[in-house]
């Protein structure tokens, strides 16, 4: 397991995904996976970027934990902003007309399809989400 | 304006996406999409060949030049890679836009 705080600031945004992706690569050969992971933290990490420190600067607390032999990967985004739970965004209606498409909502829905758990939970005083997924070992 | 990604070519207008499309260089794209606005597009072709990862915030983008460049527009997107076409369809997008793997004028 390791973890980072880091600014919430976009132009750490590759740092912090990197920080995610650079041991999972050496453990998942699958690209295709290892995109969507990254995916499904940028769309996360966006979210806090943008929306939970309105009032100035705060961190994301980023903990990965990847248990190899039970191929089973874990990562937490802990921030301290404002009272955010993702989960309860209703999903983007897929099958309306694209007129009509709002432009929210569709990272969350991307990352509730890809991962195969996500939850919220407020502790603290802060946002901790937790995603699980699971992978085919090396 | 100096453009980034977007060609004109005749009446195509082409949109050449390499690398990585994200949060970080999407409001890039999205400030030249926006100067089509009421340009009478009639097709924009995203090519993607080289398009090795795309987020929520390209897929805005995409949306927004279905939405918003003109009434009747066509997008097109071509030769995306397996990592880029299963985003656009778990977003639902393939309904709005051509997936296809070659652009024939």
């Amino acid at each position: 397991m390791k973890k980072a705080k880091i600014p919430a600031v976009l132009n750490k945004l590759e740092d912090m995904l990197d920080f995610i992706i650079c041991d999972l690569v050496k453990v998942v050969p699958d690209k295709k996976f290892v995109n969507q992971v990254r995916l499904c933290c940028e769309e996360v990490l966006v979210n806090i970027i943008s929306y939970a420190y309105p009032h100035g600067q705060g961190e994301v607390e980023i903990i990965i934990d990847i248990t190899e032999d039970k191929g089973s990967l874990l990562i937490q985004f802990i921030d301290e902003g404002i009272y955010y739970n993702p989960l309860l965004k209703s999903d983007p209606d897929l099958d309306s007309p694209i007129e009509d498409r709002g432009i929210g909502g569709l990272g969350i829905y991307l990352y509730k399809t890809i991962m195969d758990e996500v939850l919220y939970e407020r502790r603290d005083e802060k946002n901790v989400l937790t995603f699980k997924k699971k992978f085919q070992k090396n | 304006m100096d453009r980034k990604f977007i060609e004109q070519s005749g009446d195509i207008t082409k949109v050449i996406l390499q690398g990585k499309l994200d949060a970080v260089n999407a409001p890039l794209l999205m400030e030249e999409l926006k100067s089509l606005i009421g340009q009478n597009i009639n097709k924009i072709v995203f090519y993607v060949k080289d398009l090795e990862y795309i987020s929520s915030a390209g897929l805005r983008t995409i949306i927004f030049a279905k939405q918003k460049i003109g009434k009747d527009t066509e997008v097109y997107m071509i030769g995306a890679q397996d990592i880029v076409s299963d985003v656009i369809k778990m977003s639902g997008l393939d309904n709005f836009l051509y997936l296809q793997e070659s652009f024939e004028d």
